[in-house]
């Protein structure tokens, strides 16, 4: 190598160093700036000295590497600043504007410094030459003894030039933005030709500050010592293992083991250490967005940051700058109100934002609130259902909290019309994947003309994650635990129970839901060289009930991922582990079911998987997302269905029943069934289930002989019955209007026809009753004995409101209830049934209603009641089809007693029971015993 | 293309690693090798190019290894005794090229470096930047960079 060359790198180091201390004297200034401009004539000098300080030092460098754009303009800035700093010159608001521009103007050409000198910075240069001289020819008798000033400020530079690194944040993990850029764009042309393409991409000042193209970071020189001890502490290790091993002593390699087990996680905590860095570093760009949007928009807001220090990984800093300035963005266009309004409201006609971040049970929040205006729920519905997101049915029922929710959805906007400022297509939705994908999570929270608070929660770190190995084969799969809610073991032979075929896609039945299931397996074989052969035949875990049969246990992985939910069929679980994620080369970037690689603990390498792609690579998402269509979608909006469980007895005739009958389903072998007394029964649990089969109890085709069979268990009295149902099909959603003329017959609720099939729908007491009459008996007389608890009789029959719209649901509940001996009147909606209330007729002791019905639905029902002077007590029962959460908070709300789950007949006539006890007199004796 | 660029500048002196691929004697720049391992601890990686063996763990890094016969569109290859894995450093990024067996060094002038005949045993004509002439054989030099993408 010429000494040329040398020379030339020399330079290169130089100026690289040049730009690296400039550009962190540079990320304070913006806000120093602004600060300066808020305080107005009360100029803090202190403040004006640092900025003055870091040009200065900008100045006098740039001068030294004959980088005379930079000089120019920083002397240009310097000038300016002083006049500030001796009081000469008001820092107004355009005053201001013109010293960020050139702030900006100068950070740009120091991140592209190779390029600086080509940058026309006359213009800038002299507008602030217009600020400099036209304020002194305002002031003449100030201008005297400005050249005293500037002497002044000469000496106090030298005093000051000594400690010059100061400014920079002392813990020095603060970064310099594209340091390496502009040290290749000097090496060569081709690359400069590209640096200067993604410096003029980056021109905007709003996108470029902070988190672009961080190639170097910084890092404390103790927790460098402390690395390099622990460097040492490691190869002393690794001597005292070879010495180990060659002297054969088990007992200290155990030892050795120990020790080395230890320094590798203290090494790895402080290099962990090196890669986190302040949340400040994108936090601080937010007070001039915040300032120039809102100037933009008429508003006047300020920003408060809380929690600078907070660190992150840097993968993560760098992820969350755009979605955090959607945020903010948001709060400053949607949240805060013009001042006229504010004022109106008797708010500070200055709306306050907070950027807080903090820790929180080992993540770090982030939260985003204002003190606006807060989202209108009933606002975003109606705007959800004018863009065709969701149904008036489904907004009808929708929570508030849900509604808020309805922002993240894609294609969700809430402006009225397109704004330079929002609506420009990109909406909340992809903030939310762009936290998910971080492994993180969005909330929302508002209050009507209080405010909106929007909380981000994020993992410390991305580069080293718990992960549980599972595997296919012989081919080991890494899963991150913080998609993993729970392993599922099914054990051998209850396969075909537990796991059931809808058309081809295999389903767990898991608790009250089915879960969609991937085998891992068949992730492997498809379109791809990669087999596995050896299918778990030398699992160790598969080893310990192998015994008992012919087939192993299987393993599911529950796997969640946002909204997506479905369970993954591994051949057999290894450990758990903390694995470094590797990327994978670039041959595999478009392998979205991987989202990575690890080496694991022996030296071999394993893949880590992407939940969500891996779901969409097995087509998962599309029968996730995509209703098989809209007909039966606005069915299963509506209120008035009931889940049914479809099953057939002879192959040709399919039959239902509703899903709140039913207890559990078990499923048998044929030989299990003894015929006791010519009465079937199943020997199960230590106890005997009786069972119903459908050939005896109504017209139909006997079932086939077959090996095995299912039985729905449910509860008629306070016994459990057993249903034969020799194959269960399917779990639906399905309208509550029935044909109760057709097929009717005790036992028989109605039918409908589901896909070109006449399903019969089953009432399971009705079916047993007819049967068994005398098992219902003891049943009855414990009710009416708790009846007669009740101190006072009376002649008169109590008399019970149903409201309810649907037909079919009216006669059954009715039916019920009137087996009960009351008197039931009926309406067809609320607004009949609030009609009936008034007109005096009748006496109630009782309402029940439906909550899905038009006129007047069950929720508004009850707050009419609840309002009315006379009404008021009156206890009002809820029956619905769907009872989340939500809605029994919506219910308790209005004034709800009881939520129940129609057609669940036991615990409707329970809480009738309590409630007509509660209130009004019980009726006599006999009258509870129905007539069956 | 290529050939009239290199014969345009003034001859350098190349060290070419050379290897054998079924039946054709193939050379790289050995600067662009890192280094040549037997390293068959390959996992294989579903859902990618049939040229990807699979990835190894190379001291910590995790390497894609490419089946330079499949590159090549041969069938895939038998790992035996010879097989050797040549990592080479491509973009910033380690990539091994997994080869039937490993020969010499061989050192030759960039201007003895002809045009590829139109008929090579059975391979793929693009990915080669040229043919150097041995004594009794011919020696294809790979283009690295074509074999990669």
């Amino acid at each position: 190598m010429s000494d040329g060359n040398e020379d030339l790198h020399e330079d290169q180091e130089l100026i690289e160093g040049f730009v690296m201390e400039s550009l962190e004297g540079m990320a304070e200034i913006e806000n120093d700036l602004l600060q300066i401009e808020a305080d107005g004539a009360h100029v803090n000098t202190d403040l004006v000295n640092r900025v003055f300080r870091a040009i200065h030092s900008i100045k006098g460098a740039a001068g030294f590497l004959s980088l005379k754009r930079i000089e120019e303009l920083s002397h240009s800035l310097e000038n300016v600043l002083d006049h500030v700093r001796g009081g000469s010159l008001i820092p107004t608001t355009a005053g201001v504007e013109v010293m960020l521009e050139a702030a900006d103007t100068l950070r740009q050409m120091l991140e592209n410094v190779a390029d600086s000198d080509s940058v026309e910075v006359g213009p800038l240069v002299e507008q602030l030459g217009l600020l400099d001289s036209g304020d002194r020819s305002d002031r003449d008798e100030v201008s005297v003894d400005q050249e005293s000033l500037n002497a002044n400020a000469a000496c106090d530079e030298q005093a000051e030039s000594s400690d010059e690194s100061e400014p920079a944040e002392s813990n020095g993990e603060t970064e310099a933005a594209s340091g390496t850029d502009s040290s290749s764009a000097a090496a060569c042309p081709e690359a400069a030709a590209t640096a200067k393409s993604s410096a003029a991409a980056e021109a905007q000042p709003k996108s470029s500050s902070g988190t672009t193209g961080e190639a170097n970071v910084r890092v404390c020189v103790s927790v460098l010592d402390q690395l390099m001890n622990l460097a040492g502490e490691l190869v002393l290790g690794r001597n005292q293992l070879l010495q180990t091993i060659a002297s054969g002593d088990t007992r200290m390699l155990e030892m050795v083991a120990t020790w080395l087990d230890q320094v590798t996680s203290e090494l790895q905590g402080t290099i962990m250490q090196t890669r986190m860095q302040p949340v400040g570093n994108v936090f601080n760009k937010f007070t001039r967005i915040v300032r120039d949007l809102s100037r933009t928009l008429g508003k006047q807001c300020q920003l408060v940051i809380e929690g600078k220090d907070v660190e992150l990984d840097k993968t993560i800093i760098e992820a969350i700058g755009d979605p955090l300035t959607h945020l903010i963005r948001n709060s400053v266009d949607h949240g805060v109100e013009t001042p006229q309004i504010r004022k109106q409201n008797s708010k500070p006609e200055t709306g306050t934002i907070h950027l807080k971040a903090f820790h929180q049970d080992g993540k770090v929040n982030i939260s985003i609130s204002d003190d606006g205006a807060g989202i209108d729920a009933g606002k975003l519905k109606r705007k959800a259902v004018e863009n065709g997101l969701i149904t008036q049915e489904r907004a009808d029922v929708m929570s508030e909290a849900e509604a808020l929710r309805l922002i993240f959805m894609p294609g969700f906007s809430t402006a009225d019309q397109v704004s330079s400022v929002s609506g420009r297509g990109v909406g909340m939705d992809v903030v939310k994947t762009n936290f998910e994908r971080l492994g993180g999570s969005v909330d929302i929270d508002t209050v009507l003309g209080k405010g909106t608070a929007m909380t981000v929660r994020l993992p410390l770190t991305l580069a080293i994650i718990p992960s549980l190995v599972v595997h296919s084969g012989d081919l080991r799969f890494a899963l991150p635990q913080v998609n993993i809610s729970e392993l599922v073991r099914i054990r051998a032979g209850e396969e075909l129970r537990r796991i059931e075929k809808l058309r081809d896609a295999e389903v767990l039945r898991l608790r009250d839901s089915l879960l969609p299931l991937i085998r891992l397996s068949s992730y492997l074989r498809t379109d791809s060289g990669v087999t596995s052969d050896n299918e778990g035949a030398d699992d160790v875990d598969c080893q310990t009930e192998s015994s008992h049969d012919d087939s192993s246990p299987i393993n599911i992985v529950v796997l969640e991922a946002g909204s997506l939910r479905y369970g993954l069929v591994v051949d057999g679980l290894s450990d758990s582990e903390e694995i470094v994620v590797k990327p994978l080369g670039r041959h595999m970037q478009d392998v979205k079911s991987l989202a990575g690689a690890t080496v694991l603990g022996d030296g071999e390498v394993a893949l880590i998987l992407d939940v969500t792609g891996l779901a969409r690579q097995m087509g998962l998402e599309i029968t996730e997302t995509a209703e098989p269509d809209t007909a039966e979608q606005a069915i299963q909006n509506r209120d008035d269905t009931f889940s049914m469980l479809l099953f057939t007895n002879h192959p040709n005739e399919q039959f239902g029943v509703p899903m709140s009958c039913v207890s559990r389903i078990e499923r048998v072998r044929q030989e299990q069934i003894d015929s006791v007394a010519g009465q079937k029964v199943l020997q199960y649990r230590d106890r005997t289930l009786p069972l119903v089969s459908i050939e005896n109890c109504v017209t139909a085709t006997p079932r086939p002989e077959q090996a095995t069979l299912h039985v729905i268990v449910f509860q008629a009295g306070d016994r459990e019955v057993g249903l034969i149902a020799p194959k269960i099909s399917d779990i639906r959603d399905v309208p509550g209007e029935l044909d109760t003329e057709t097929f009717a017959e005790t036992g028989v609720l109605g039918s409908i026809v589901l896909e070109g099939q006449t399903t019969r729908v089953f009432d399971p007491y009705e079916l047993v009753r007819e049967q068994r009459p005398s098992w219902f008996e003891g049943h009855e007389t414990v009710t009416s004995r708790q009846a007669l608890e009740a101190e006072s009789v009376d002649a008169s029959l109590p008399k019970i409101l149903l409201a309810e719209d649907s037909s079919f649901f009216q006669q059954k509940v009715k039916q019920f209830l009137e087996q009960l001996g009351t008197v039931v009147v009926t309406a067809d909606d609320g607004a009949a049934a609030w009609e009936i209330l008034n007109s005096g007729q009748h006496d109630f002791s009782l309402i029940v209603t439906d909550i899905e019905m038009p006129h007047l639905n069950g929720f508004e029902l009850c707050e009419k009641i609840r309002a009315s002077d006379q009404l008021r007590s009156l206890p009002v029962l809820a029956l619905t089809s769907l009872a989340s959460d939500a809605d029994r908070e919506r219910g308790r709300q209005a004034g709800i007693d009881e939520y129940l789950v129609k057609l669940d007949r036991d615990k409707l006539v329970m809480a009738a029971t309590s409630h007509l006890h509660r209130v009004v007199a019980a009726p006599q004796r006999s009258e509870l015993i129905p007539a069956t | 293309m290529t050939v009239s660029t290199l014969t345009s500048v003034d001859s350098e002196t190349l060290e070419l690693a050379t290897f054998s691929v079924g039946e054709n004697l193939i050379g790289v720049d050995i600067r662009q090798v890192q280094e040549i391992n037997r390293n068959m601890g390959i996992t294989s990686v579903p859902h990618v190019p049939d040229t990807v063996r699979g990835v190894i763990n190379l001291r910590g890094e995790v390497v894609t290894v490419i089946d330079l016969r499949t590159v090549l569109g041969l069938d895939s290859i038998d790992v035996s005794r010879t097989t050797r894995n040549i990592v080479l450093s491509s973009s910033g990024e380690r990539i091994g090229l997994l080869v039937d067996s490993i020969a010499d060094v061989v050192t030759a002038q960039s201007t003895d470096i002809v045009d590829p005949p139109g008929n090579l045993s059975g391979v793929d004509g693009r990915f080669f930047r040229g043919v150097l002439k041995l004594d009794g054989e011919l020696l294809l030099v790979l283009d690295v960079d074509e074999v990669l993408t």
